[in-house]
């Protein structure tokens, strides 16, 4: 993106895109990294070859997968055992997992694998080296996996409405990368094309796993019953996604990499205004009340048993079907797509509003999804040290001043506070007035902290007008890391998340979300307002379609058949 | 034990937060020690003799004693310049970036290996540094040329033993001349670090000292409660 183009576009404010609960709402696009990773495996014609698979009549053995890019050779070696069922458990304290898997980068040789088979399993526990680029594992659908095995095996298919209700067959708990346990760094593939993006690597792995399960189930099913047991449908095969269950670690990388957020929502948003520049013409209208009926028809074959989230999509349901309608009534126009953005701002939902950017962005793919290759940024803090500190005070009036405006003198704007437990070092959220902790406390409240370092300013002001910030934090150095960050963020276009995380009414699943929408997650399930469930790749072209002609249109999968 | 750059910048980060650090001290701190391992120095070694005085001090403020648009005199009262002296780096490089030329004096302080983490950055932002330091018997010169993180080091021997304060003064100049910046250590990433595991131990328990007992009450609800059932 140009600097001139930069300047041109009409960006949405940051006062508007970064509110919490908006960012809670967004849902997957073509900038979602599924999308982005998918297009780059479709269009390089990545090849992807099972090169062993040990599995007993109960699916529990090692599969290995060889796969060929353009640029390397990898390995995703997958070890499946059985799990005691009171071992079973979605939480980053669980020691004990249906399956685990690992992506290697280069070739493999026996001595690794049989490092791998002793270390994999444990997780955590395990070690590993830089060969290894992405360690994860997962757990089945429990309501899933036998009722399709068993359908299989009767020669049947199952039903489409499982999986409209539960995506998947297998559930992801955590999927490792950057160096976690000694595997590779992220600057190890700074220079690695297949995976130089971020989360690009994961999203593979991911996607690799979605495939073992369907050749997975298919051989349990023949292993039982060798006579009639069929190969799941096609058309089931594309619906059936990769889910995972995400808690509230994801909540501090938010807060702790905000100008990597920042290039994200830019990208977004960018796209977005680039898209509302162009003039609509009938078959691109065409083709938006197609997405849109699409889009509904997936939100209505969304189930949760989360109150707030259910009511939400009712109130998206409803607001798309006016929008809709009022699309209809319009001519193309050169200004209708921005048009009907200011319509769902003035008479939509948030969620109705979100889900048209994600529609939009859809339509013109040159204008966006170049953008896909700038979602990696190179993170530096650079204090500026000689900034005087009038200005820095006049910086933070002007970025922070939804900072400024919580009112902390009120016990509830620091109800809760976030912690690490002891117990596998599992992100927790605590109450401040009941429970011990809070002296551990995890610095995510940036509202609170950037009205500490105001105050202090002004005190420092008052007995110093004329000093620079260097001088400021030698006498307050506790300030530094506040002073670094506002200062970078204050250059950025949309940085910050506009919210106090400790505040009573906070809701941390609209953080969890908002990565989740740029991981491509569909089918948000909240399980609390601290944990959600979701599903990936979702109606993803199949490894055997890799190679044929695409068209990059897989976005809101529907139930095959199309109805309940 | 081999170790990734990330787990030496995260374990680190979690050590000096439970150290006291203030947060963008903890960073600096954290990420000054990975920086040293990259260049093949042994960041966490020196991290290792820094612990004693890091765990034994309570942070109190560098003193600034004399200043101009070259010269930056601070008294670290005693402390390891872990504790805040990328701050006052950061004041002299702006000062040369200005001026073309500043020096620094740190007074009272420890660990000074460990600021080299510092004055290597400044290094690759285009700036000449050196920096000098030493003993009783021995003065170090450390030499970074603009656009290299990686200094030259130096030692001489005194001649007599002196009585020295434990100081460090460092110069920092533009270089006639642009600096032209060195290639990225992505190579030593893919070997991994190798560190002694006892200092990693060290390290672990300082790090679990911001974590708070699991009870069953945060076990039941602190994550969000729910249902897990399939």
């Amino acid at each position: 993106m140009s600097d001139t183009e930069f300047a041109a576009l009409a960006l949405r404010p940051a006062s508007q895109v970064m509110d919490l609960p908006r960012l809670g709402s967004h849902f997957q696009s073509p900038l979602s990294f599924v999308r982005s990773s998918m297009r780059r495996m479709m269009n390089q014609h990545w090849r992807i070859q099972r090169s062993r698979f040990d599995l007993n009549e109960e699916g529990f053995g090692t599969a290995i997968y060889r796969i060929d890019t353009p640029n390397a050779r990898y390995h995703c070696v997958i070890l499946s055992a059985y799990l005691p069922p009171e071992k079973r458990s979605d939480r980053v304290i669980a020691d004990q997992w249906d399956i685990s898997f690992v992506l290697v980068a280069g070739d493999l040789d026996e001595a690794q694998l049989v490092d791998l088979r002793r270390n994999v399993p444990l997780q955590e526990a395990g070690r590993f080296d830089a060969r290894v680029l992405v360690l994860s594992r997962a757990n089945r659908s429990l309501r899933n996996f036998e009722q399709f095995v068993s359908a299989l095996a009767e020669g049947t298919q199952p039903d489409p409405r499982q999986l409209a209700n539960v995506g998947y067959l297998y559930r992801t708990t955590a999927v490792y990368g950057n160096g976690k346990f000694g595997i590779a760094d992220f600057g190890c593939l700074q220079d690695n094309a297949d995976f130089k993006q971020p989360f690009s690597a994961q999203m593979f792995a991911v996607y690799l796993l979605r495939h073992f399960s369907i050749e997975q189930i298919e051989h349990m099913a023949r292993a039982r019953n060798p006579q009639r047991a069929v190969k799941l449908d096609i058309a089931l095969q594309r619906y059936l996604g990769v889910g995972n269950s995400t808690g509230l670690g994801m909540a501090p990388f938010l807060l702790n990499h905000p100008q990597l957020v920042d290039q994200w929502i830019l990208a977004r948003e960018t796209g977005l205004a680039r898209v509302a520049a162009q003039a609509a013409d009938p078959v691109r209208m065409q083709r938006f009340h197609q997405l849109l009926q699409r889009a509904q028809l997936h939100l209505q074959q969304t189930v949760t048993e989360d109150l707030r989230q259910h009511e939400q999509d009712l109130q998206t349901l409803v607001d798309l079907t006016l929008l809709g309608d009022w699309l209809n009534r319009q001519p193309a126009s050169d200004d209708l797509w921005s048009s009907l953005l200011a319509w769902s701002e003035a008479h939509a939902g948030m969620g109705c509003q979100e889900l048209l950017v994600s529609l939009l962005l859809e339509l013109y793919p040159e204008q966006v999804t170049p953008l896909a290759d700038q979602m990696g940024v190179l993170e530096n803090w650079q204090l500026d040290a000689q900034m005087p500190l009038d200005e820095l005070r006049e910086l933070i009036e002007q970025h922070y001043d939804w900072a400024l405006a919580y009112d902390f003198s009120d016990t509830d704007a620091e109800h809760f506070f976030w912690y690490r437990s002891a117990e596998k070092e599992e992100p927790r959220l605590g109450m401040r007035a009941e429970e011990p902790g809070a002296e551990k406390e995890m610095q995510l409240g940036i509202a609170r902290n950037i009205q500490r370092c105001h105050r202090a300013l002004l005190d420092h002001l008052r007995a110093h007008p004329n000093q620079l910030t260097a001088h400021f934090l030698i006498a307050q150095p506790a300030f530094k890391g506040t002073v670094r960050r506002l200062q970078g963020m204050a250059q950025c276009t949309y940085g910050e998340i506009r919210t106090n995380l400790l505040a009573r009414d906070m809701l941390p699943i609209h953080l969890l979300r908002c990565k989740l929408a740029f991981f491509g997650a569909g089918k948000f399930d909240p399980k609390s307002s601290r944990w959600v469930r979701i599903t990936l790749f979702q109606g993803a072209p199949l490894v055997s379609e890799i190679g044929q002609p695409f068209a990059d249109d897989w976005n809101f999968a529907v139930m095959p058949k199309g109805d309940h | 034990m081999r170790v990734s750059l990330n787990e030496i910048q995260v374990m680190c980060r979690k050590a000096f937060e439970g150290m006291g650090f203030a947060a963008g001290d903890c960073e600096d701190a954290a990420d000054m020690v990975g920086w040293l391992q990259l260049q093949g120095l042994d960041g966490i070694g020196a991290l290792e003799k820094a612990l004693d005085y890091l765990q034994s001090e309570a942070e109190k403020p560098f003193a600034l004693r004399y200043e101009d648009s070259v010269l930056l005199v601070i008294d670290a009262k005693g402390q390891s310049v872990l504790r805040c002296a990328a701050t006052v780096v950061e004041f002299a490089l702006s000062k040369a970036l200005r001026g073309g030329q500043a020096v620094l004096q740190i007074h009272q302080c420890h660990n000074r290996l460990l600021l080299l983490g510092y004055l290597g950055r400044v290094a690759e932002l285009g700036l000449d540094v050196q920096a000098r330091w030493g003993d009783a018997r021995q003065v170090r010169i450390a030499s970074f040329r603009a656009g290299n993180g990686c200094p030259d080091l130096h030692i001489e021997e005194r001649s007599c033993a002196e009585d020295v304060e434990q100081s460090i003064t460092v110069i920092f100049s533009r270089p006639a001349t642009p600096a032209r910046p060195q290639a990225s250590a992505h190579a030593a990433l893919a070997q991994g670090f190798s560190v002694h595991e006892a200092t990693w131990l060290r390290l672990k328990q300082l790090a679990e000292q911001v974590l708070v007992e699991s009870t069953e009450a945060s076990r039941r609800n602190g994550a969000g409660g729910g249902s897990d059932i399939d």
